[in-house]
């Protein structure tokens, strides 16, 4: 394995009762990447990331962060190992405060903790401003950063989203890429996310796969995927 | 005016009891998601072993009352098996069918299998009668007094734990998604396990503090705490902590009124009295959910 890369997922595949969700599916991401699945819904995206944090039971194959084998390690260990995971809309716990999400967003760091939340509000000053406010009277983008500043809140050695711009407004997503693009530059985080806007996926990550049917049927770099014709017409408008 | 206070810490003190039955009952079921109908019966099962125990050591308090809540807390996790895999699939209205499965094996181990069958009594320096305010009908006893005050203490202790404490807001966390919780790498099932540790220690106290108030224990005690327990969830809105403390002790003050201004006994028919009008005016109860 080269020393550069953070997660390696070798031939998995995953299925749920009769239904082959996942086939024969690897693929890699290297310190310090930003790299983006992209792919119709149902493709196998949001499927391939929760198995990589041990919420789905792996059929065959093999998924490695860091070199260690956590194929079937339980999810709290996968967390607790460095993985951080940013559901698609389930994200946020609704009923607790902002400040409340951020501090269980640090269940596993013992110190300086709250440096941690510290510079989380330095970065996300919208979140400052509401820190006492219960998280479910926040708008929706509101609630998007929240559950991506709870993600990066523990520094991380990798974070996971899973469509984080579904449902939000244009403007609303180009600031949701610029501030993942600002924690992958300024802290090194690694990135993998899933992506339906395949657009602005491909403009902030430095390389992607395409996901059809449970498979990936293509990938590169975010340029050669974007020039790639196939990728054009499906997934870029033409 | 001392009649008045008298009956108010009767109700008070029962309400007390119904308040911590109700907070364990609605811990299980918002951290773990189980209904356990069968909760009171493990209580009055601690009052049995703690029963036992006092036979045992020649009445020693020092070893029967922790031997008591030890038991409750033993008692509480060996359910934890047999609801795993109903909370594992989510099938929160199989939880409540096993529950009642529990209670019934309970029910007939206490009347068949201890003490021939008969309630059991506490001996004295346990059930201490002695009132400290007396009038009519009207008693205070040490016993209630320290219900109450240890009932404050418990739920002091409790809101720490849940709302200033790191391992409370993960409590907290589960009440609203076992998923989301997973994510944010809490592990799950060891929280649960301490959930139910948590239950039983409150139930452990419950049994120590309805043995000082009841003075005796029987099968139909724990069937009528339970129905008590169920109108105050339910009352207030199942799973909801701060509800059943304040239903609880509503109850308990409007029994010891309904004791003390009404003829005969109306305490059970004014705690389905309280279902029935949930149910049929505000069936998610009068209190809205709170993490």
């Amino acid at each position: 394995m080269a020393k550069t890369d953070i997660l390696r997922v070798e031939n998995v595949s995953v299925s749920f009762g009769a239904v082959k969700a996942l086939t024969d599916v690897s693929l890699k991401v290297e310190e310090g990447e930003i790299v983006a699945l992209i792919g119709a819904n149902g493709a196998g995206k949001t499927t391939l990331l929760e198995t990589v944090v041990g919420l789905n039971r792996v059929d065959g194959g093999a998924i490695y962060f860091m070199g260690k084998d956590i194929t079937h390690m339980s999810t709290d260990k996968i967390v607790a190992s460095g993985i951080s995971f940013v559901p698609e809309r389930r994200g946020i716990l609704s009923l607790m405060a902002v400040l409340e999400n951020l501090q269980l967003g640090n269940y596993y760091v013992k110190s300086d903790v709250n440096k941690h939340i510290e510079r989380a509000f330095n970065r996300f000053p919208v979140l400052d401003e509401r820190k006492k406010q219960i998280a479910g009277t926040l708008s929706g983008g509101e609630q998007r950063i929240l559950s991506i500043a709870r993600g990066a809140v523990s520094s991380p050695k990798m974070i996971i989203l899973d469509e984080p711009s579904m449902g939000l407004a244009p403007i609303m997503i180009s600031n949701l890429f610029k501030l993942l693009a600002e924690v992958n530059n300024k802290e090194g985080c690694t990135i993998l996310i899933s992506e339906q806007n395949a657009r602005k996926a491909l403009h902030y990550a430095h390389r992607g796969y395409v996901f059809a049917a449970g498979r990936i049927v293509l990938e590169g770099t975010s340029k050669e995927l974007s020039g790639n014709p196939l990728v054009r017409k499906t997934y870029l408008g033409g | 005016m001392n009649v008045l206070l008298a009956i108010s810490i009767n109700g008070v003190a029962a309400g007390t009891i119904y308040a911590l039955l109700a907070t364990g009952f609605n811990l299980l079921l918002l951290v773990v998601g189980v209904i356990q109908f069968a909760y009171p019966h493990l209580v009055v099962m601690s009052m049995y072993i703690l029963w036992m125990t006092l036979k045992a050591t020649g009445n020693n308090l020092a070893i029967s009352l922790p031997a008591a809540i030890a038991a409750s807390v033993g008692l509480n996790l060996a359910t934890e098996p047999m609801f795993r895999p109903l909370v594992e699939r989510r099938y929160l209205t199989a939880s409540f069918v096993l529950s009642i499965g529990i209670m019934i094996a309970i029910t007939d181990i206490m009347q068949r299998q201890i003490n021939n069958g008969v309630p059991i009594g506490f001996p004295a320096p346990l059930t201490s009668r002695d009132a400290i305010l007396r009038t009519g009908l009207a008693t205070m006893t040490v016993g209630q007094i320290l219900t109450i005050a240890i009932g404050i203490a418990a739920v002091i202790g409790l809101w720490h734990l849940l709302y200033r404490t790191q391992l409370g807001r993960s409590f907290r966390a589960m009440t609203q998604s076992h998923f989301t919780a997973r994510l944010l790498g809490i592990p799950v099932n060891k929280m649960s396990l301490g959930i139910y540790s948590i239950a039983g220690l409150l139930g452990g106290i419950l049994a120590i503090l309805l043995a000082m108030t009841q003075g005796a224990a029987s099968a139909p005690l724990a069937t009528n705490l339970a129905i008590k327990m169920l109108a105050v969830a339910i009352f207030a809105g199942l799973g909801n902590l701060r509800g059943g403390l304040i239903c609880g002790m509503v109850l308990g003050l409007v029994e010891s009124y309904s004791l003390n201004f009404l003829p005969g006994d109306w305490t059970n028919t004014i705690a389905l009295g309280m279902v029935v009008g949930a149910v049929m005016f505000k069936p998610e109860g009068v209190f809205s959910p709170r993490a």
